[in-house]
Parts: C-alpha cells; sequence; structure tokens
C-alpha cells in the first residue's frame, strides 16, 4: 500500500514538474515537422530534378540556374522591388501622418482609429476582390466618373500591364497603413508629454516638435513597422490572386504567385522550390539582422 | 528676475472650480514654494503661470507685464519638470541648447552659455551623452541646466525632486538652494512635500481644494497655522490635536481635557491674546506640536512657569536617535511627545511630560480656523 502511493505521488510529482514540457510537446513536434522539416524538403527539391512529380535525383543549381533564365521570374522580382519599396514607403508615411493628427487629442478618436484600422481585420481576398470591383473600368470607379457626366476619365490601371502592379500597392496600402498607424499611435501614446511642453514652453513650433524630438524618439517603432511591412510584402499572394491574378498576363506576378504557378500550374516543381529558396534567403536577410540587434537590444537593457 | 503677481486667478473645467481667487505676490529673487496634497490645484496653478493652462479668471503679471494671453515661450519663463521631460534623441549639450537655437542665438554664445551653465551644475563631462545614458542625479541637473541657460525672469519647478531616491532628494535640495543664493532668481517651486517647503521656501503658499490656505514665511507657518488643515499638512510628526474645553482657573484662562478619567487643567500663559477670553467656557481643539510636549523641564514646578506638567501612561515609544517620539493616549486620541532619549520611560510606565504653554495653537471645532 505505502509503496505504491508513494510512487503514485512520485509520478504525479513528476508530472507536476513536466507539465509545461509536456503541454507544449504536440505543437513544438508538429512545428518541427511541418514548418522546419518541410523547409528542408523544399531545399532538397530545388536540387532535384523534380517536375511534375517529386523526384530525389541530384541535379545540383540546375534548376536556379533555369529559374533565373526565365523572364516571367524576373517580371515577378522587379514587381517585389516596386510593390515592396511603394508599399512599405507610402505605409509608413501614411500611418505616420495618421497617427500624428489622431494624437491631436481630438473629438471622435475612438471611432477614427476604428476606422482606419479596420482594413486590418479583413482578409486580403476580400480586399482584393473588393478593390477589383473599385477599379474595374467598366464597373467600378471610372464608370462612376462616366455616369456622372465626365467621360473623359480614364482609370484603367487594372487592366494596363504597365501599371497593374500599382493597383495591388493601392489595395495593399489601403489595408496594412491603418495597423501602421496604430503602432506609431501607440508609441506616441508611450511618450512622455511633459517632453512636449518642455519643447512647447522652449518655443518649438508643433511640426518642430514632432519631427525634431518625437517621431526620432519613437525610431525603434519604425524599424518593427518596416519588418512587418516587408515580410507582408514578401509573402504577398491572396491579394494578387484576388486583385489581378497576376495579370494582365503575368504582368503583376509577384515572387509568391510565381512560385504557385509553377508548383500547381506549370508541372515545374523545381523551378517552383528554388524560387521558395530564393524568397525564404530574402526573408531572412530582413528578419535575421532585425532579431540579432532585437536579442542584443533585449541584452543590453535587461 | 522679476516680482510675480496673481491676482483673482481663477480656474475651472467645465463646472468643477479648480482654483478658488488666488490672490499672491512674490517679489524679485523670493523663493515661493507651493504646497498641499494631490489635487490641491498646485499643479494647475504652476501650469497657469507657466502658460500651460490659461486662466478662466484673474490676471498673471510678471513685474508690470500682464501675461495672460502670451505665448509660453515669449513669458520669459523657464520650467524643471518631474519627469525631467529631457528630449531623449539629443545629446545633453542638444538638450540644453534647443530652446536658445529656437530663439536664433548663434552657435558660439550657445556654445558659451552651455560651458558657463555645464560649469556651474558640474555636468562638464555629461554633454556629449544621452539622457538615458545618465542616472536620476545627472537628468535631474541637466534638466535644471536647460532652464538656467535661458536666463529667465522666473523658474518653474513641478515636483522636481520626486523621482530620485531619498539620500539624492536631500542632496539635490540643498544644491537648489544654494543656486538661489547664488543666482538671486525669483523660482516658484510646487512640492507636496512639506520638509521641501519649509526648507526651501522664502514664502510658502499652502493649498487644498483649489483654496490658498495660508501664504506666509515658513517660520509663521509653522507656528501660528491658519487652520487645522495646514498645522496638521506642515511639521513633521504632525501636530497633536487634542477635545478640550477653555475654562477660567482662578482669574487665569487654562485649557482642560480629560485624561483617562482625571481631568488636566493647562494654564495659558498670561500674554495670551485677548481673543481667548470670549472662548472661556466653550469647546475648542488644542493644538501642540510633539517638540511643544517634552519630558519634565526643569522650572516648569514654579508658579507662572511657561511649561505645565501632567502624568500619563506611556503607550508606544519610537527611537528616532536623536528623540524618542513618545505616544500616549488622552481622551481616546493618540498623541505624540517628543522626549529626550535619556528621560525617556518604557511603554506601559506612567510618566510626568511639560506641556510648553508657548508654543499652542487654538482651534475652533467647527470652523476649524485659528482663534
Amino acid at each position: 500500500m505505502g509503496a505504491s502511493s508513494s510512487t503514485e505521488s512520485n509520478l504525479m510529482a513528476s508530472l507536476q514538474r513536466n507539465l509545461s514540457k509536456i503541454v507544449v510537446a504536440p505543437s513544438f513536434a508538429a512545428s518541427l515537422f511541418f514548418v522546419y522539416g518541410f523547409i528542408i524538403w523544399t531545399a532538397w527539391m530545388a536540387f532535384s530534378k523534380s517536375r511534375m512529380m517529386p523526384v530525389y535525383d541530384w541535379a545540383g543549381l540546375r534548376q536556379y540556374e533555369r529559374l533565373w533564365q526565365m523572364e516571367r521570374w524576373h517580371v515577378a522580382i522587379e514587381n517585389l522591388l516596386i510593390f515592396g519599396g511603394l508599399f512599405i514607403v507610402i505605409c509608413l508615411f501614411l500611418g505616420c501622418l495618421l497617427a500624428v493628427l489622431l494624437d491631436q487629442r481630438i473629438r471622435a478618436e475612438g471611432v477614427l482609429r476604428t476606422v482606419f484600422l479596420y482594413p486590418m481585420a479583413l482578409s486580403f481576398i476580400v480586399t482584393g476582390t473588393v478593390w477589383k470591383w473599385i477599379l474595374n473600368p467598366g464597373l467600378g470607379l471610372e464608370k462612376m466618373m462616366h455616369d456622372l457626366g465626365w467621360a473623359t476619365f480614364k482609370f484603367d490601371w487594372l487592366v494596363n500591364s504597365d501599371f497593374a502592379i500599382y493597383t495591388v500597392v493601392i489595395a495593399a496600402v489601403w489595408q496594412a497603413s491603418g495597423f501602421i498607424m496604430a503602432m506609431f499611435l501607440a508609441a506616441l501614446r508611450g511618450v512622455d508629454q511633459d517632453i512636449i511642453r518642455a519643447a512647447y514652453m522652449d518655443g518649438a513650433s508643433l511640426p518642430r516638435i514632432y519631427f525634431g524630438i518625437i517621431i526620432p524618439s519613437i525610431r525603434p517603432v519604425f524599424l518593427s513597422a518596416i519588418v512587418v511591412l516587408a515580410h507582408l510584402a514578401v509573402k504577398s499572394f491572396d491579394l494578387v490572386i484576388a486583385l489581378t491574378g497576376g495579370g494582365p498576363g503575368y504582368s503583376s506576378d509577384l515572387p509568391a504567385t510565381f512560385m504557385y504557378t509553377m508548383a500547381f500550374q506549370r508541372n515545374q516543381l523545381g523551378i517552383s522550390a528554388a524560387s521558395a529558396m530564393m524568397m525564404l534567403a530574402t526573408v531572412m536577410a530582413i528578419i535575421v539582422p532585425y532579431l540579432y540587434s532585437e536579442l542584443r537590444g533585449g541584452k543590453k537593457n535587461g | 528676475m522679476a516680482s510675480l503677481t496673481l491676482d483673482k486667478v481663477r480656474k475651472t473645467f467645465g463646472s468643477v472650480e479648480v482654483l478658488k481667487e488666488i490672490n499672491l505676490t512674490i517679489e524679485d529673487g523670493e523663493f515661493l514654494v507651493l504646497v498641499g496634497p494631490s489635487g490641491c490645484g498646485k499643479s494647475t496653478l504652476l501650469n497657469l503661470i507657466a502658460g500651460l493652462e490659461t486662466s478662466s479668471d484673474g490676471e498673471i503679471r510678471i513685474g508690470d507685464r500682464v501675461i495672460n494671453n502670451v505665448h509660453p515661450k515669449d513669458r520669459n519663463i523657464a520650467m524643471v519638470f518631474q519627469s525631467y521631460a529631457l528630449y531623449p534623441n539629443m545629446t545633453v549639450r542638444k538638450n540644453i541648447t534647443f530652446g536658445l537655437e529656437i530663439r536664433g542665438v548663434s552657435a558660439s554664445e550657445r556654445d558659451k552659455a552651455v560651458d558657463d551653465v555645464a560649469h556651474l551644475l558640474q555636468i562638464e563631462n555629461l554633454l556629449d551623452r544621452k539622457p538615458s545614458q545618465l542616472s536620476g542625479g545627472q537628468r535631474q541637473r541637466v534638466a535644471m541646466g536647460r532652464a538656467l541657460v535661458r536666463n529667465p525672469d522666473i523658474f518653474l519647478f513641478d515636483e522636481p525632486l520626486s523621482n530620485l531616491d531619498a539620500k539624492l532628494r536631500v542632496d539635490m535640495r540643498t544644491e537648489i538652494k544654494k543656486l538661489h543664493h547664488r543666482l538671486g532668481s525669483t523660482i516658484v517651486y510646487v512640492t507636496h512635500d512639506q520638509i521641501e517647503a519649509m526648507t526651501l521656501a522664502s514664502r510658502i503658499a499652502v493649498m487644498k481644494g483649489g483654496i490658498l490656505q495660508q501664504f506666509d514665511t515658513p517660520q509663521h507657518i509653522y507656528e501660528k497655522p491658519n487652520n487645522m488643515f495646514v498645522a496638521g499638512f506642515i511639521g513633521s510628526p504632525s501636530m497633536n490635536f487634542i477635545e478640550a474645553k477653555l475654562v477660567d482657573d482662578n482669574g487665569r484662562i487654562a485649557v482642560t481635557f480629560d485624561n483617562n478619567g482625571q481631568k488636566v487643567v493647562l494654564p495659558l500663559v498670561a500674554d495670551s491674546p485677548e481673543s481667548y477670553k470670549s472662548w472661556v467656557g466653550k469647546d475648542v481643539v488644542f493644538g501642540i506640536r510633539p517638540e511643544g510636549l517634552t519630558h519634565k523641564r526643569t522650572g516648569s514646578d514654579q508658579p507662572g512657569s511657561q511649561y505645565v506638567n501632567f502624568d500619563a501612561k506611556v503607550e508606544v515609544i519610537e527611537p528616532t536617535g536623536a528623540d524618542t517620539m513618545t505616544v500616549i493616549n488622552l481622551g481616546g486620541k493618540e498623541i505624540v511627545a517628543r522626549v529626550r532619549p535619556d528621560r525617556a520611560t518604557n511603554p506601559g510606565e506612567m510618566m510626568t511630560f511639560s506641556a510648553d504653554m508657548n508654543q499652542i495653537s487654538l482651534f475652533d471645532p467647527t470652523t476649524e480656523l485659528r482663534i
């Protein structure tokens, strides 16, 4: 009796000690397998001769060579640079501006904040579909202007292969700038009000207070915002699919849509895997220095 | 440097009146301390002087100039904030010169001004650091430097020491006092700490509930508080209040109160104010500071002495080193006496105390005003 109850209590004790590990273990194992396992598998695929079905013959860098010879990949890369650059810059600017304006203790701030933040609650598919309707020349903005009597009004970026990528920028900015505003607003609210009053008494004008003191002192938020926006830009997929479908032609392809097309429509698993690895490398190039500086900063402050 | 006058200044937020007709005048070079519990309106008053808020009524003058509608930067005042409010993205040097730069002072003059101030405050070696690299005391100095460099008419201090630890607070207090002696500048200083008020001020304004309770020199406020609030707020440990009665004791006016069944009669000193006579036979509040209530003094047995003895049972003793605070129970209230350590007795024992009748205050129990 005594012996069995003591082993039972031992069991309970060790269970209690390891409870957190036991609880975390399944999700840890799952993410190890499904995230990192498949990253490794994709990396391997990129070095194989896979086309329609995965095969495991070593092909060296041949898939990468083929990838970089495709004009469509170059279009996708160029689009990513245009889209990512404009998306990040415009979102930062608009988000910052909205946050500064909202920070002036205005009436109905709560309502406005929600209005600006709300697009973030939508899925990119919804955003893409709505903007597709708005920007559709025969249906949306252009049609409305024509109906109002402005017959020469022309806004056909959605179907113009030179400008299609900019419609993606418009929709993405609409969706994300409210979120960036929330980040900046939180940082602005964290700034000691006495600093503003001190600067005010020093005789600084409001723009000078913001651009000379407040915004420089919330610099870390810029870094966080850029990282958030950059990874949103690199992984953009559903927005393009819903808005332009990568078209006209492949003029608004991004690397993610390129990868999808290669893997599931063109039977080029190897090229698809190679492009996925290129995207991973891009994201790592952004995230790793950020994490490094964050972790090191944490150690310094801690 | 200049005098400061507040003439019937009122401030309302909506229907709430946070300042009620404040009248204050300080001369050039005076050190005014606004003191009171939180929510008493002292910070609002400071903000009115600074121009960070506008008064609802009344006039604020620096020298002869009415400044109610003058922009803060044109009032020629400088303020030191509780949180220091240093600009986090600028070096100490930039922090100090920022105001000068905006006013269009030339670079060479700015450099000279910084050097002077840095020398005065001994922060020369910190000039190229960022505020985040400074300790609390150093930030405080920089904040003062930023105010000093402008050479303003009036300095405003908003609880500048409350974020410092106890030791540093005492050091900085001395330093502010020295600085005031050296510069002879007009200072308005807000604090909730009555010790800071007593040590720094040339005149104290005690506030409560938006009303100026008393405006006088520290010593006068300490000795002759206007009402029970001021009496209780200024001084530590605070003044003892005993519910008592004024009686005629063989031709002399005396205070009498109950000491656990026994009647204690303390005759007042001969030169007591005439006004006490009209209170004979009525209830009063007898206020006496702990240092007015001591161990038995020599000469206290002689008739006509300012010291009057009575016996009481000691409840608790709190030695502080220099004095032993002895708590006794009079009429259900705890009363603190300040006793010399070698004359203190143990809790539970009876002890003879002397009340110094020169150091007493009497208050009206209903209005709480001084009689």
